[in-house]
């Protein structure tokens, strides 16, 4: 259980992931073989981890919190410092990110393909088909095309 | 700096010194790594294989019949050994069947 998990055990990062691809709790509970009863406690234990783990994330940045989507893993949130909307997410893959809403300069820039295994990795869990046009995409717009989507018409 | 109809989003802030990547590791290694290399499925194996290995390099203390019959007619050691493989196996099942839902 660590910080960059969510404070989600392994066993509860596979039940989130589940219930955020639109699984019920019965489906849930079948597929785990265990009680319905006991997937919506882990329910609750995961949306407090999570949230604890979004808040953290939004203070150690000094991010002001907007909307918190559990379901999701996505937090939107604002940054005074920089005065940008920034998005926290959340997946199996990746763990806990930032995603600051600029226009980040990918090209030269060292971390132009780690960026992309990352944003393609988390397309890819959430279930995202990316075109081919999309792939050709730098990182920065990539980023924006998966996590813009969690807070359209906001910004 | 804010705008509307932005459309990129990066992990850096503006203005941030950029650590150096060292290397970024293929997508199977990366796959692989998550869904087999995990803690309980490394401790497992290793599990099975060192109680093997001791039972294999204690067997000539054991054995008092001048047959060597090491797998073969032990039952109890070919019983825990399939029960091993079966609960293994059915873990990995359930993990494939799992994994393939969460695909749909």
């Amino acid at each position: 259980m660590t910080f960059v998990g969510g404070y989600l055990t392994a066993r509860e990062t596979d039940i989130w992931d589940l219930r955020r691809r639109h699984n019920s709790q019965s489906e849930i509970s079948r597929l785990l073989g265990v009680s319905r009863q006991a997937i919506h406690k882990t329910y609750q234990i995961i949306d407090q981890k999570m949230e604890q783990a979004f808040m953290e994330a939004a203070d150690t940045n000094h991010l002001e919190a907007k909307t918190v989507n559990l379901v999701d893993g996505v937090m939107e949130a604002y940054s005074p410092a920089h005065r940008l909307q920034v998005v926290v997410s959340f997946s199996k893959v990746n763990g806990i990110k930032l995603w600051y809403f600029y226009e980040g300069n990918c090209d030269g820039c060292n971390h132009n393909r780690l960026c992309r295994v990352t944003l393609e990795d988390e397309a890819e869990e959430r279930g995202i088909e990316l075109s081919d046009a999309e792939r050709l995409l730098s990182p920065s717009q990539l980023a924006h095309r998966i996590f813009g989507r969690y807070v359209e018409g906001r910004h | 700096m804010e705008k509307n109809g932005v459309v990129y989003a990066c992990p850096f802030p503006p203005g941030a010194q950029k650590p150096a990547v060292d290397h970024v590791p293929r997508r199977w290694r990366r796959t692989l790594r998550r869904n087999v290399v995990s803690l309980k499925s490394v401790s497992l194996v290793l599990a099975f294989l060192s109680v093997t290995y001791l039972y294999v390099n204690l067997y000539g203390l054991t054995n008092t019949t001048t047959e060597p019959v090491l797998f073969r007619d032990n039952f109890f050691v070919l019983l825990s050994m399939g029960s091993y493989f079966a609960v293994m196996l059915m873990w990995y099942i359930r993990r494939c069947k799992s994994g393939r839902r969460r695909r749909q």
